[in-house]
């Protein structure tokens, strides 16, 4: 797979440096929040969720898009994203559903990746969900005056006890009449070591839990990514909360986990996922 | 698998560390530099190169470290959960937060701060305070301070004190605006650095003053640093922890231990949430691995453990007399003397009421009465109050 990877980026590459007359075209990737086929946002309620059937309502969702690639008959092309302050640079986008309704959050949202590819007959979309390694250890500290990229200048997104970011952020709040404690999914790297001993950052993480998104039958100019929070909580226990981390905060031994990470399909506790993610499709 | 233990072999030299100290402190530093009250043999904290000590920014570190306005709803400052007549403890068995939210931990003491090799209970990850402070602010899960997603609303209500208008272009200079989140965190750092605490009885006493330490304090010093009770394995040094890091040394000393309090499952399980460096190492020999503290000014940072779950001094010494706890009701039965990943240091020993009396007597001559009544430490902002 991985080989494969590499030649269509070489291939692609070779493509790029001796046809001049490959133009260039702009993408931009619509994303949507939704309940089944249902847009919604902010404070919308996802009744009948997860293994329990609880209300929820919607808090927080964001997440970060990173290595995106759209796929022809010939293969795959790098989309080269676009500098777009303050919510996407060359390595990174995040997508922020989040308009205020979170006491970690504010009123600016993004529902678009913006960037350039050939131009081509494209059919499918294939993405990372999360922040790049070299990125997501870097200083976390908001200041204009630092290097640090402005996506990932939003506090609420930061992943302090691991020292990297929240990948995905939902956070969903019991309705009044909810026996649920409410449910978070907070996904990110996790067992991530250096050797500190040696005075080193992070080295590696045992849990890199970076989602790998491959969506067919996709045309970029008309279709909709959707990022399903129904399909997110597919199995999951809603209805209580065993660690001090509500919902699936990615913290090991959690028993709220291993249902949402299938769905995000990802292994979970040394437990490979049963088959590709089903959060995010076609619409 | 981070240094589990590795930190022992480094303890006996370290302890006697004077003269290397001595050397470092004459050479190499210029006449601006920041003058360290240090207390007889203590080396000076290690301070990141980008974020040099001056006078005014420890002093707008002590105005952040006492304002309210460093929490999102303005109920707590830092130290609403570490009080200096605690030896910056709150006396809790877990801290809480500003919106009442329960930490799954005990506050930590800040006595020597600048000296851990890693802060925190069991996070490998954060080495400087710096850093440390974003979890306090802006973590979530706990919420303490609760500024997630609020960091302009905090620099926007600092930057409407007078106070801060003089003193953050003072402390940092350079800087056409200061008022960003990471002078924040700079500031809060360089006056916990300076939180510096090594003035006992027990410090006056090996600095030549014999009427400093009880007859009992000192049987109960010679059972700590001995093979028997086996205290100072993960206790040692000057700072009496294993984790240490200071100007002068090489190389970071790290340690996470398992004191045998708990082992719910016959396999070393904690409770939920607490599972020591197991949450970053993933290696279930890390399971309930915890930093060991500085036992300075431990007498009044009571209750104890990670979990606050040892109410007294006396009881402290009574689990490691018995090699850890076995827990035969509640939620958490289990015997934790029999933890596959307790420390090999955690055997017990014979503990008879003199013995009890004297480790006591021992442990409370750490306390720096100066230390806690300390002016440069208090609450500014009273002091400002007070003022005609």
């Amino acid at each position: 797979m991985k080989t494969k990877t590499i030649f269509l980026s070489l291939l692609t590459a070779l493509g790029a440096a001796c046809g001049d007359d490959v133009s260039q075209t702009t993408v931009s990737l619509q994303f949507a929040l939704t309940d089944g086929d249902t847009e919604i946002g902010c404070d919308d309620l996802l009744a009948g969720v997860g293994a329990d059937a609880v209300d929820l309502e919607v808090r927080d969702a964001r997440f970060y898009v990173s290595n995106v690639r759209l796929v022809s008959a010939s293969g795959e092309v790098p989309v080269a994203l676009d500098d777009v302050s303050p919510f996407q640079i060359s390595d990174v986008a995040l997508v922020d559903f989040e308009s205020a309704c979170s006491d970690a959050g504010d009123t600016n949202t993004n529902d678009v990746v913006v960037g350039t590819v050939p131009e081509g007959e494209y059919t499918g979309v294939r993405f990372t969900v999360g922040v790049p390694f070299e990125l997501n250890h870097i200083d976390q500290v908001v200041d204009e005056t630092t290097t640090t990229p402005e996506p990932l200048r939003a506090t609420g997104m930061w992943w302090n006890w691991q020292g990297g970011f929240k990948f995905i952020r939902v956070d969903l709040a019991p309705t009044p009449d909810s026996t649920s404690p409410g449910f978070n999914i907070h996904l990110g790297s996790t067992a991530c070591m250096g050797n500190p001993l040696m005075g080193e950052d992070v080295t590696s993480c045992g849990n890199p839990n970076r989602m790998e998104v491959e969506l067919t039958g996709f045309d970029p100019a008309s279709d909709t990514i959707a990022f399903d929070l129904r399909a997110a909580l597919d199995g999951a226990l809603t209805n209580q909360n065993t660690g001090a981390a509500l919902g699936c905060q990615s913290f090991p031994m959690d028993e709220e986990c291993p249902a949402v990470f299938d769905n995000l399909g990802l292994p979970y506790g040394g437990v490979a996922p049963s088959g590709p993610q089903s959060v995010f499709r076609v619409r | 698998m981070v240094a589990r233990g590795a930190a022992d072999p480094m303890l006996k030299p370290m302890w006697r560390f004077t003269p290397l100290f001595l050397l470092a402190l004459a050479c190499g530093e210029s006449a601006e530099a920041y003058v360290w009250d240090l207390p007889p043999g203590f080396p000076e904290p290690r301070v990141p190169e980008d974020n040099p000590m001056s006078e005014a920014k420890v002093e707008l570190g002590r105005r952040l470290f006492y304002d309210t306005r460093l929490s999102g709803n303005e109920t707590q400052s830092c130290a609403s959960c570490h009080l200096q007549s605690l030896a910056f403890t709150d006396g809790r068995v877990q801290g809480v937060g500003s919106t009442g939210e329960v930490h799954p931990r005990s506050s930590m003491s800040l006595a020597n701060v600048g000296y851990a090799a890693t802060l925190n209970w069991a996070n490998p990850l954060i080495r400087e305070l710096e850093p440390q402070a974003l979890g306090p602010l802006f973590g979530e899960t706990p919420v303490e301070l609760g500024m997630a997603g609020r960091e302009d609303e905090l620099v926007a209500r600092l930057r409407g004190e007078l106070v801060y208008q003089e003193l953050f272009p003072e402390a940092f200079p350079e800087q056409e605006d200061p008022f960003t989140v990471s002078r924040v965190l700079a500031a809060l750092a360089a006056f916990q650095r300076t939180l510096i605490s090594g003035r006992s009885p027990y410090d006056a006493f090996t600095n030549g003053d014999s009427d400093a330490s009880s007859e009992s304090a000192q049987r109960g010093a010679e059972l700590f640093f001995g093979e028997e009770a086996e205290c100072f394995h993960c206790h040692g040094g000057f700072n009496f922890t294993a984790s240490l890091d200071h100007s002068g040394q090489v190389f970071e000393t790290l340690s996470f231990q398992n004191n045998g309090l708990y082992d719910l499952d016959g396999r070393g399980l904690y409770p939920t949430p607490n599972f020591g460096l197991f949450e970053f190492s993933e290696d279930r020999r890390d399971m309930g691995s915890f930093k060991p503290p500085t036992l300075r000014n431990i007498a009044v940072t009571a209750p104890y453990m990670h979990d606050g779950s040892i109410a007294t001094l006396e009881e402290v010494i009574q689990h490691y007399a018995d090699g850890g706890r076995n827990v035969t009701e509640g939620p958490h039965v289990g015997d934790g003397r029999l933890n596959p990943n307790k420390s090999i240091f955690v055997n017990g020993f014979e503990l008879t009421p003199e013995r009890q009396a004297d480790l006591l007597a021992f442990l409370e001559s750490l306390t720096d009465e100066a230390f806690l009544t300390d002016p440069r430490f208090a609450d500014p902002w009273v002091e400002t109050d007070a003022a005609p």
